[in-house]
């Protein structure tokens, strides 16, 4: 229904619009008649003209009639009436009015030819006016009366025509104007009709609409029951994905602790130690303050997990991990590099000696005993110190400078700490040139091996011969072993060193061997990182077969380091070695530890004293002391002794004194060269074939 | 009946007595209760306007000189709608008094410095100025300037 009210305004605004549009046509065609209406005025106003000028000529005529008849009583009024006849003739003269039709209705020279006349005939001498003329001038009025209303009456019959044409025009207009409201009626009628025909439609379609939102509005019922339902289950899964989402968050967070922290101390990781030690170096920087950064490495941790197992290790970290934060400020960072590396930034930091305190305390804190799992640990930690801004601008650069620091400070001796200094970083440039010195050094054959002789003490003949590596380098000459030995060891390289050097050694001694009849044992230096890199028994069997050398030929010098560390595998290959026929000698000994137990436990045949016992043992009681009490040890383990760096007949002769079995030592000789050791060997030889000479002479 | 009577007879005595007298009557001037009766000179004592304009019955620019209608009115205080005019040649023609209030409209007298005769449209040519006027220029107003005017009537 409402549609239907809407409509009636727009029903309205159609009928105004028709009504304005039929109006305006008409009052076009109203305004058209009037146009039509004005055209004729001209005509109307020409006619009245006519018959004021025939008016005026009756006046004169019927003046000049009682003049006629009246004789010269009556010429005031003729005059009066010509003069106005004579104003009217000039107004035609001038011409200001409608000149088509005064050309029509006049004859313009005629009529003036006739006023003049009548001017002449009566007006020049009144007196002597005849009648005749008077008679005259009226016949001629009468003929100009008679012409004017002849071409008035004309114009009447005209003017009857146009009211006549009017007339018609006016029922035209009329008709037209009846034909306009029929039409009128018609369109309004059609328009009426139509909205009639509309508004049933719109019922019509408003009933099926209704029945239509009826069935939907059902069907609606039905789906919005089922889209409850949906909504319901929409809600657990959202409930169960919220609580996945939960899940998410947390294992994230953990990620991002994990991304940051050690999993097994809860340290702070490598990566948070390098974002807050830049923050720190900002901050530093900004406050001109200084940073200290420390490089922490556990000594011996590497012996607790061996020995008491990962867990204790694990649990060994972790209370390391406790007793570190225990010491340190809260703006400082503790963190765990990996395996038993620990770093530590101190940030703030005025004066190094501030940091030595905190240095001393941890190494107080970490050197006190461990309780793990019911085992008791030891351990101790070697700390390497750098600070920003003097040791270096970056993270990266300090990191490795504390590190070098560090391992200087494991150098000097453990549970020690180290600042870095700027020649460390030239040490380390050095050691980086040696190291790659000592790469290319086996391809160059810039390896030589020297020979010292070991001499015994009581027949003063050479027994055996110790092989002593010497490198020449091309550019610098000769490296001192002490140099470039323990680098090899750390970098492995030692194991192609001593490969090398105990097949040159064994080939030597073959040569002796097959040159002269005494030739002396040789003695080949081993390293324990041999040992643990590699299967020796196999290496020196290899070497063996190759040179042809015996086995009893061979002796193998080994430090007491290697029994000290009391491991399985090297007590194994020591086995297989002795079990060749090859004899073992402690080297340096009394230079390490003091536990004698070993002594027992590995086969060993001879002992090396450490040639510092030698060296001022002329000026020490105590040394002296030593030395005796290693050789009556040796006695009496039934082990033979050599004194290493004998350089005086005093030497000499003490340790003969004391029963030291050989002797080895520039006061006999020095490490020659292959050829120079074959030249005194031949020397000895002679020496001995002399003597064996004078021995027979003397027999016989 | 009495008062038409002498009105008609004083009219009569004044005309007659006119005749060739410089105190001849040019315009007679009559309401309900006044009859005016203006001689040249009591027409030449208002004061005078003059239009120039072009008209149809004059050749040129032609200057009209005469008094104000609305002069003449006001001082004998007639008061009237209309103003109905005749013309020697007994035309008559209605004006609404209100022309000579709104317009400056003259009897002339004079044209082009010229005494106005009979045969020139005279004596007296009542002049509408149209010339300066546009909506003046119409026929309505070309049928009230009456030529050889001689006497009115004031009337509501």
């Amino acid at each position: 229904m409402t549609k239907k009210g809407d409509r009636k305004p727009l029903f309205f605004i159609v009928i105004l619009l028709g009504v304005f549009l039929l109006s305006l046509i008409s009052s076009v065609m109203i305004f058209k008649q009037a146009a039509y209406q004005s055209k004729k005025e001209t005509t109307y106003h020409m006619l009245f003209y006519m018959t004021q000028y025939e008016y005026e000529l009756r006046q004169i005529n019927l003046a000049i009639t009682e003049v006629y008849y009246q004789k010269n009583e009556k010429w005031k009024n003729f005059d009066k009436w010509f003069n106005i006849l004579w104003s009217r003739v000039d107004g035609l003269f001038i011409g200001g009015l409608h000149k088509e039709i005064v050309d029509k209705a006049f004859d313009l020279s005629s009529l003036k030819a006739n006023m003049n006349k009548i001017d002449q005939d009566l007006y020049v001498n009144r007196k002597s006016v005849k009648k005749e003329t008077i008679f005259e001038v009226k016949e001629l009025l009468n003929k100009m009366t008679h012409d004017v209303h002849a071409f008035r009456l004309g114009k009447e019959f005209d003017k009857r025509l146009i009211w006549k044409n009017e007339k018609a025009f006016t029922f035209s207009s009329f008709k037209n104007s009846i034909i306009i409201n029929m039409m009128t009626l018609l369109f309004c009628l059609f328009i009426i009709y139509s909205l009639y025909r509309n508004n049933k439609n719109l019922s019509n379609l408003q009933i099926t609409l209704e029945r239509r939102v009826d069935s939907r509005t059902k069907k609606l019922l039905k789906s919005n029951k089922s889209l409850q339902k949906e909504i319901e289950e929409r809600y657990l899964i959202e409930n169960k994905l919220r609580k996945s989402y939960e899940e998410a968050k947390k294992i994230s967070a953990l990620v991002q602790n994990q991304a940051n922290y050690d999993f097994l101390t809860q340290l702070a990781n490598r990566n948070l130690l390098l974002e807050r030690f830049s923050q720190a170096l900002i901050r530093a920087k900004r406050e001109g303050n200084k940073v200290a950064l420390l490089f922490i490495d556990l000594d011996r941790f590497k012996y607790v997990n061996d020995t008491f197992g990962h867990s204790v290790g694990d649990s060994l970290l972790k209370e390391v991990a406790a007793r570190l934060l225990y010491i340190l400020r809260e703006s400082d960072t503790a963190s765990r590099l990996g395996g038993d590396e620990f770093a530590i930034i101190l940030p703030d930091v005025n004066k190094s000696k501030e940091i030595e305190i905190v240095v001393q305390r941890i190494l107080e804190s970490l050197a006190k005993p461990f309780n793990l799992e019911g085992h008791e640990a030891f351990i101790s930690a070697s700390i390497g110190v750098t600070f920003f801004p003097q040791d270096g601008q970056d993270t990266e650069t300090l990191l490795r400078k504390a590190d070098t620091a560090m391992y200087k400070a494991k150098q000097k001796g453990r549970n020690n700490f180290q600042f870095f200094t700027n020649i460390m970083d030239l040490e380390i440039q050095q050691r980086r040139e040696l190291e790659e010195g000592l790469h290319k050094a086996l391809e160059k054959e810039e390896f030589h091996i020297h020979y010292q002789a070991i001499v015994d003490m009581n027949t003063n003949e050479i027994t055996s011969v110790e092989a002593l590596i010497r490198w020449k380098d091309s550019v610098k000459g000769y490296i001192p072993p002490d140099d470039f030995i323990s680098l090899a060891e750390e970098i492995g390289l030692i194991v192609e060193i001593g490969e090398w050097a105990l097949k040159t050694a064994c080939k030597e001694a073959a040569l002796w061997e097959s040159l002269f009849l005494d030739a002396p044992k040789v003695a080949v230096n081993m390293s324990s990182r041999q040992f643990q890199l590699v299967d020796t028994s196999v290496l020196i069997k290899e070497a063996l077969e190759e040179s042809d050398l015996k086995a009893d030929r061979l002796i193998l010098e080994i430090t007491e380091g290697l029994l000290v560390n009391d491991d399985k595998k090297t007590l194994k290959q020591l086995n297989k070695i002795r079990m060749m026929g090859i004899d073992l000698s402690i080297d340096d000994f009394g230079t390490g530890y003091s536990s004698l137990s070993y002594l027992k436990k590995f086969p060993i045949s001879k002992l090396k004293i450490d040639r510092s016992f030698i060296y001022d043992l002329e000026q020490k009681e105590e040394n002296k002391a030593l030395i005796k009490a290693i050789i009556a040890m040796a006695n009496s383990l039934n082990l033979k002794t050599v004194a290493e760096g004998v350089e005086t007949q005093e030497q000499r002769d003490f340790l003969q004194k004391y029963n030291c079995t050989y002797y080895q030592g520039y006061y006999y000789s020095k490490p020659l060269s292959k050829n120079d050791f074959m030249a005194l060997l031949e020397k000895n030889k002679k020496k001995c074939f002399m003597k064996a000479i004078v021995f027979t002479v003397l027999l016989y | 009946m009495k008062s038409i009577f002498l009105l008609f007879l004083s009219i009569f005595l004044l005309t007659s007595n006119a005749i060739a007298n410089e105190k001849e009557v040019l315009l007679t001037i009559t309401s309900k209760d006044k009859i005016i009766l203006l001689t040249r000179k009591d027409l030449e004592r208002f004061n005078q306007t003059t239009i120039k304009q072009v008209t149809f019955w004059t050749k040129g620019e032609t200057s009209f000189t005469g008094p104000l209608l609305r002069d003449i009115l006001d001082k004998y205080e007639l008061k009237g709608k209309k103003f109905v005019a005749s013309a020697y040649n007994d035309y008559k023609v209605t004006i609404p008094t209100k022309d000579f209030y709104d317009y400056d409209v003259i009897i002339a007298s004079h044209v082009n410095n010229k005494e106005l005769t009979v045969r020139s449209k005279g004596p007296l040519w009542l002049m509408y100025p149209w010339g300066e006027n546009g909506e003046l220029d119409q026929k309505t107003y070309y049928s009230r300037a009456i030529w050889q005017m001689t006497k009115a009537n004031i009337d509501d």
